[in-house]
């Protein structure tokens, strides 16, 4: 483990330190979280609630966190379970779920992007949401396969093959619309 | 409009383009200024306990240990002088046995009308 990482991880778990160095954490990490959560769940209020649920969880679990990883990644980790969970609890089988994405940014105040943004937003949102998050992390973040693989414990080959079937599907969704 | 090649079919490139790739999502304003203080005001904290508190695990553990060793060291006592006692009535025994006195001739003598 990096020297930094080994002083990171004393603070977190000393008593005295360990408010200050999560709350330093918190102003580094909020943003490329959220934008990762964002991406997955579209909407602002359910990204939020995912971001806070992702730290609060990051909190209670410090004292089990022995550095086994860098703690960004262990930070990505939580925030892609949370993610998952929270898509898991918003299922919603009655209404196919590029629909539901398409009705919500034609009325989203925080979204502003052309028609072709919001049609790939849709194909986007037909992914399955692991196949999702990969392609989420390597197309709009350019994340390395072998960070990937670290955060979504996943071998750089399956998620190679899964990018290029996002990417395929995509495609194909866009074709249809033709 | 999109691009599509000679055969109508829009391919990879077509689609993920340098635009589609720009964030079209935005937050409210000072969300990310806000975020930190309402997240550290949510976070559970420890519950800071007394040395009193603190000790009582300590001061239990001593009150058990003392019972347990007070329990035993009454028990061993006991077993001992019941021991004793009994040694001591086998003795009287077979003292008697030995001065052929009986128990009705104790019993004058203690009444003293021997």
């Amino acid at each position: 483990m990096a020297a930094d990482e080994t002083l990171l991880l004393q603070l977190l778990h000393d008593d005295k330190t360990r408010e200050t160095a999560f709350s330093g954490l918190v102003a580094q990490y909020k943003q490329p979280l959220y934008w990762q959560i964002r991406r997955m769940v579209v909407r602002h209020e359910d990204a939020d609630d995912v971001l806070q649920n992702t730290f609060l969880k990051a909190w209670t679990g410090l004292d089990s966190f022995r550095g086994q990883s860098k703690v960004s990644t262990w930070l990505y980790r939580i925030a892609y379970n949370e993610t998952l969970n929270f898509l898991e609890r918003q299922k919603m089988p009655t209404q196919s779920v590029d629909d539901t994405t398409a009705n919500f940014l034609q009325s989203d105040p925080y979204f502003d992007g052309d028609e072709t943004q919001r049609q790939l937003q849709q194909a986007i949102a037909t992914l399955p949401p692991k196949q999702r998050q990969v392609f989420l992390m390597k197309y709009y973040e350019e994340q390395k396969y072998e960070e990937m693989s670290e955060i979504l414990g996943t071998s750089v080959g399956a998620l190679k093959a899964t990018y290029h079937f996002a990417v395929k599907k995509i495609t194909d969704f866009f074709n249809a619309l033709e | 409009m999109h691009k599509t090649n000679h055969i109508g079919m829009m391919k990879e490139e077509d689609i993920l383009t340098q635009r589609a790739k720009e964030n079209p999502f935005r937050t409210p304003e000072g969300y990310f200024e806000q975020f930190d203080q309402r997240l550290m005001e949510r976070l559970p904290r420890k519950r800071r306990t007394s040395w009193l508190r603190r000790a009582m695990p300590y001061a239990a553990a001593v009150v058990l240990v003392a019972g347990a060793a007070g329990t035993l060291y009454w028990q061993a006592n006991r077993q001992q002088t019941l021991a004793e006692a009994e040694a001591q009535t086998e003795y009287m025994n077979e003292m008697l046995d030995y001065s052929l006195v009986d128990n009705m001739e104790i019993a004058e003598y203690l009444t003293e009308a021997y």
